[in-house]
């Protein structure tokens, strides 16, 4: 039996296919589920926003459109919409603990001391992998919009880079990772 | 907007970081541009390839169970087909609403809360924008003030100007006066009358000039001299052993003439003016008779 793409599986979802949805969820769960906490470096907080992300993939799977992307695309932004939203919340409630966490790796981009700013890169290389292919300025500002979901105005303040720089980079990081999954398309889901 | 600052849009739109202004233009060109759509998406696709590549955390049992049951628990779920009816499943159903009207109360607050916190970003984000109008608004009365200050400077500038003006018309029409006062007080006009009487028919006038050391002599009916003659004007002045030379006369055929001239020497003072008849093309000094003399 041919295997279904992720497309044909939120069309089924949409119909209210429990056995699709069941699919969806083994086949991308663990992988949304690593998103959330790569973002939220709490499994507790990062299984709660998967839970709701899932609950919406069931209500809303019309909403997927596939001229605007893949599914597993639209599904993973999703997640990372919710988790940055999440963790957004968690540092209003708790500004202290999360401000300081903020703050020293603040200081250790802006500092940019070369063994700080490798330390940050290593964390972001053993979160994800890719990374290490991609420039260390593109590491960087990537891993903060991607991962704490800046905005490239904050970017540029917390690098204290021009603003032109820091959008200038971001678009060069994501032309190298579309290059990249271009050449070797087995790796996209 | 260049090629490079779409590409730019895309990839900012993609990572979903645009806000206002910047986010509706987006949103606009990607469904009215079917060349940055595709770049939208072939982007965020690779977001999402990125995205796939983060290492998989398993999901704790109970995470599983409570996701793999929501599609039972969920009031707003796409309606199933439903063949059979009956009380048990009635209630169950009531049941099972009561359970998704709870989740929906947990995931209303859960969205409440976003919204609250967008929110507060959009406050923040106003705040800074009416800060900046207040700034903008400073900014603007300071210059408004400036260009007062400069309107008025210039003002009296231009009044200055005009009052300088007037003063300065003032002292050229002065100047005038005076220069034309100058010339008149330099001016001398003599009427030469003739010596003999074959001359006495014969008008001559003389304007001159001391200022400029010359003039203008005007004659009528001037009798035609002989061929090998010519008539020659002479200024007297005492401060020159003889009299200056001041030119050849050449009248017309009616004897008319108005010939301007200029002394040879610098003269101090024109006491007089004469007339001879000299050798043709002049003397340097005067040595026939004189026809006519005048002060």
């Amino acid at each position: 039996m041919a295997t279904r793409t992720d497309e044909e599986i939120l069309a089924l979802i949409e119909q209210g296919n429990e056995s699709a949805f069941t699919e969806f969820y083994e086949r991308h769960g663990a992988r949304l589920l690593g998103l959330a906490n790569a973002i939220l470096k709490n499994q507790r907080e990062a299984e709660d926003v998967l839970q709701e992300c899932f609950l919406h993939f069931w209500n809303k799977a019309d909403q997927f459109d596939a001229s605007r992307g893949k599914a597993f695309t639209w599904a993973s932004l999703i997640v990372r919409h919710r988790a940055i939203d999440r963790l957004r919340q968690l540092v209003r409630q708790n500004p202290n603990k999360h401000r300081q966490q903020l703050e020293q790796e603040s200081e250790k981009i802006s500092n940019s001391a070369p063994d700080e700013r490798a330390e940050l890169k290593d964390r972001h290389q053993a979160t994800h992998r890719m990374l290490r292919s991609l420039p260390e300025d593109q590491q960087v500002v990537l891993g903060l919009a991607f991962f704490q979901g800046m905005s490239h105005g904050e970017i540029s303040m917390r690098l204290q880079q021009p603003l032109g720089t820091v959008k200038s980079v971001i678009r060069r990081s994501l032309l190298r990772l579309r290059d990249r999954y271009q050449d070797s398309p087995e790796d996209l889901p | 907007m260049t090629p490079e600052e779409r590409s730019e849009l895309a990839s900012l739109h993609a990572l979903d970081l645009l806000s206002g202004v910047e986010e509706e233009q987006a949103i606009l060109l990607e469904h009215s541009d079917a060349d940055f759509a595709q770049e939208v998406k072939s982007q965020r696709d690779a977001i999402g390839a990125f995205a796939a590549e983060i290492e998989p955390l398993a999901p704790s049992d109970t995470l599983s169970e409570r996701i793999l049951s929501l599609p039972m628990k969920d009031t707003n779920s796409p309606a199933p087909s439903r063949n059979s009816w009956s009380g048990w499943a009635v209630a169950a159903l009531l049941a099972l609403s009561c359970v998704g009207l709870f989740w929906q109360f947990v995931t209303a607050g859960s969205e409440q809360s976003a919204l609250e916190d967008k929110n507060q970003q959009l406050e923040a984000d106003s705040q800074l924008s009416r800060d900046q109008l207040a700034s903008l608004g400073e900014e603007r009365d300071n210059l408004r003030q400036k260009i007062a200050e400069i309107q008025s400077r210039n003002e009296e500038l231009l009044a200055k100007i005009e009052q300088s003006n007037t003063t300065n018309q003032d002292l050229l029409a002065k100047l005038g006066d005076l220069e034309k006062k100058n010339q008149l007080d330099s001016l001398r006009i003599a009427s030469l009358e003739g010596q003999i009487e074959e001359f006495k028919n014969t008008e001559a006038i003389v304007v001159w000039d001391q200022k400029q050391n010359k003039g203008r002599i005007r004659l009528t009916n001037l009798p035609a001299v002989e061929a090998d003659k010519d008539y020659q004007l002479w200024i007297v002045d005492p401060a020159h052993d003889n009299p200056v030379d001041a030119g050849l006369i050449v009248a017309n055929a009616d004897g008319s003439a108005e010939i301007p001239f200029t002394a040879a020497d610098k003269v101090t003072k024109a006491s007089a003016f004469a007339i001879s008849i000299e050798k043709k093309g002049g003397a340097p000094v005067a040595e026939g008779p004189i026809v006519f003399v005048g002060k």
